[in-house]
């Protein structure tokens, strides 16, 4: 969000939400914040009226009981005084007595909250002070009392220990976004000299998505669940094709990305907030790194939910909050999959699905810097919410709820393009039959050279597969391999397909095309068989449910006798 | 190419126009911002904000106070991006 963005939310509809008052005071000119604020609120669903008092009377205001600023009884006071209006203050304080500069701040701080709880019932929203190194003493102002930096940061500090005596009073720590920015981006030399602005426009955002998200913590809209997908999201990799040795976490491979995730996740059960999982994948599979892996940071018992089963994630989360008994605006969604978050997003607009970066490196910092987990307290009992959430999911069982994403796939525009082995498909092709575990019905490993000759062996019918959809190409997703048995029968000596692109409807394209190709070949009867391994369970039913009827042990089907399935997949 | 006096005033229109709502504005190189409706100094600081970020420039401020009309300022555009 640009500052530009907040203020064109100026000229939208604020009438569905009532009106809620919230006065802003601060030392230097303060009506772009103004804008910004209640820009942000209609992001956030708020009709929040900001009322202003001219800068030169915030403290006028705050210590009259009879001010305009009790008349108007808002909701919140925001005070904004500037870290530049108090170098000021502290150029002009003499020698002897900087070293006691902060506790004068503090007083004079402690007497404005003070003040404001004898004349009203509002909460405070008291932004600190961004850390400006002055360049008087260089570094070494850290272990000079008497510099600016020494009393700024001590002003903050100690900010910190007043605040905690007083529950009206919620400091917005502006020292922390201004860090995060740098200076140079959070203020405007110039627009602080021609227009006493302490604060560059493009900085704006971020104080008002602040006081916004602290105003909604207040108002009791927190986030109470944090739902992690696992294959490259908790750990770099896919646990049912690759195996739980290589999947990278700890030291392998870009595992130090994963380790911080898991350990960021950590943290936050540690404080209250409730971990599910929400994983296409094999329960026991799913659940094995969190019991047997050394370097995995979670483990089953931080998890308060754990759904890892092939059904969409939309029922999987509805799962998730009906055990938790909680809002779905309360539950934020991370899936490294563009799919499965447009899935949740569509189905689910109030669920929070934050918008991972491609690259694991940055998952971490990106997650922190949304202020997802805002919140007004925090006490003993938070520490315990996981386990008592765990048994009361022990104790009843919740059903099956059903979600039709038909919609949701009719609007993927997805298009498979349907090919026989040819040159450039070898290698992926033979990538693909080395790989792939789960949907694979009978694990039959081919190098290239063997799929090179099946290439142009009569004996063969082949099919490779790709699929494409609205998000981007899913490139070659699955193989097909018919294999002779005399003029009229063919065996299907290999099916395999890749995890990512389940239940979307590409099985069912797929045997419609194996049906066809066979047919143009001169096919009547189709025969398979379903070998199983430790990993490819979830092929177990698959040709039962493609149209194929058992006969002793095998599965056969009568090519003139197929139903064609229909699916949301054109042919490319 | 360096771009010519005109071709920054069409753009200055198009960044001036998007902030103060008007889309079909049409400033001359005499226009003032006294003759335009809603330049006020509020806009007056978002405008000269977005006319930097447009064309990658920083006005020196103590110049900015002395622009007359828009064509000073297209000119001192003209000046630092060339």
């Amino acid at each position: 969000m640009s500052y530009k963005d907040l203020k064109e939310n100026l000229n939208k509809d604020f009438s569905p939400w009532p009106v809620r008052r919230v006065a802003l005071l601060g030392d230097s000119a303060t009506q772009f914040l103004a804008k910004a604020i209640r820009g942000q609120g209609f992001e956030e669903k708020m009709n929040l009226e900001v009322i202003e008092a001219d800068f030169d009377q915030m403290e006028r205001q705050i210590l009259d009981p009879a001010s305009e600023l009790y008349e108007a009884k808002p909701e919140f006071i925001i005070l904004y005084p500037s870290a530049e209006r108090l170098w000021g203050r502290f150029a002009a304080t003499a020698p002897e007595a900087k070293a006691r500069f902060a506790d004068q701040v503090l007083g004079q701080i402690e007497a404005w909250w003070k003040a404001a709880g004898q004349s009203s019932s509002a909460r405070i929203i008291h932004f600190n002070f961004v850390e400006i190194n002055d360049g008087v003493f260089g570094h070494f102002a850290t272990k000079t009392a008497s510099s600016f930096p020494y009393q700024v940061k001590k002003i903050n500090f100690e900010l910190m220990n007043l605040a905690r005596e007083r529950k009206q009073v919620f400091l917005a720590d502006l020292a922390g976004l201004a860090q995060q920015r740098g200076y140079a981006s959070a203020h405007d030399p110039r627009l602080y000299v021609t227009a006493k602005m302490a604060v560059a426009l493009d900085f704006l955002p971020a104080m008002a998505k602040a006081t916004v998200d602290i105003v909604k913590a207040v108002s009791g809209h927190i986030k109470k669940c944090l739902v992690l997908d696992l294959d490259n999201t908790l750990w770099g990799g896919i646990i049912g094709d690759d195996g739980m040795e290589n999947i990278e976490i700890g030291e392998l491979g870009l595992g130090p990305a994963f380790d911080a995730l898991q350990h960021w996740a950590k943290e936050l059960k540690n404080r209250g907030i409730i971990l599910a999982v929400c994983s296409k994948n094999e329960l026991e599979t799913a659940r094995r790194p969190f019991k047997e892996h050394p370097d995995m940071t979670l483990r089953l018992e931080d998890i308060a939910v754990f759904m890892a089963n092939w059904e969409n994630k939309v029922d999987n989360l509805k799962q998730i909050q009906k055990a938790l008994n909680i809002g779905f605006d309360s539950m934020v969604f991370v899936d490294d999959s563009p799919y499965e978050r447009n899935l949740v997003r569509g189905i689910l607009p109030e669920v929070v699905v934050p918008e991972l970066p491609e690259d694991p490196s940055l998952y971490v910092s990106f997650l922190r810097s949304l202020n997802l987990f805002e919140t007004a307290s925090f006490s003993e009992e938070d520490l315990k919410r996981t386990r008592q959430y765990q048994e009361e999911i022990e104790r009843g069982d919740f059903q099956k709820s059903f979600t039709s994403i038909e919609d949701y796939l009719a609007g993927l525009a997805m298009v498979s393009e349907v090919r026989p082995f040819e040159a450039f498909n070898v290698p992926r092709v033979a990538q693909l039959s080395q790989r792939s575990n789960q949907f694979n019905l009978r694990t039959r490993r081919y190098t290239e050279g063997e799929v090179e000759q099946m290439k142009d062996s009569p004996e063969y019918i082949t099919l490779a597969l790709n699929l494409r959809d609205k998000f981007g190409d899913h490139g070659l997703i699955a193989v097909v391999i018919l294999k002779r048995l005399d003029v009229e029968r063919a065996f299907i000596d290999t099916w395999i397909m890749s995890c990512r692109v389940l239940k979307r409807g590409m099985e069912e394209f797929t045997v419609n095309q194996m049906v066809q190709h066979a047919r143009q070949k001169g096919i009547r009867r189709l025969a398979g068989e379903y070998l199983p391994t430790a990993k490819n369970s979830m092929v177990k039913d698959l040709l039962a449910r493609m149209g194929f009827d058992e006969v002793g042990g095998q599965w056969e089907m009568d090519i003139n006798r197929f139903q064609e399935f229909k699916t949301h997949i054109q042919k490319g | 190419m360096p771009k010519t006096i005109d071709q920054i005033l069409c753009e200055v229109n198009q960044v001036v126009g998007d902030i103060l709502r008007e889309p079909g504005l049409d400033l001359k190189m005499e226009t003032t911002a006294k003759d335009v409706k809603n330049w006020d100094s509020l806009n007056h600081i978002e405008i000269i904000v977005a006319v930097e970020k447009h064309f990658g420039i920083k006005f020196n401020f103590a110049e900015l106070q002395k622009f007359k009309n828009v064509g000073q300022m297209c000119e001192s555009i003209l000046k630092r991006t060339n």
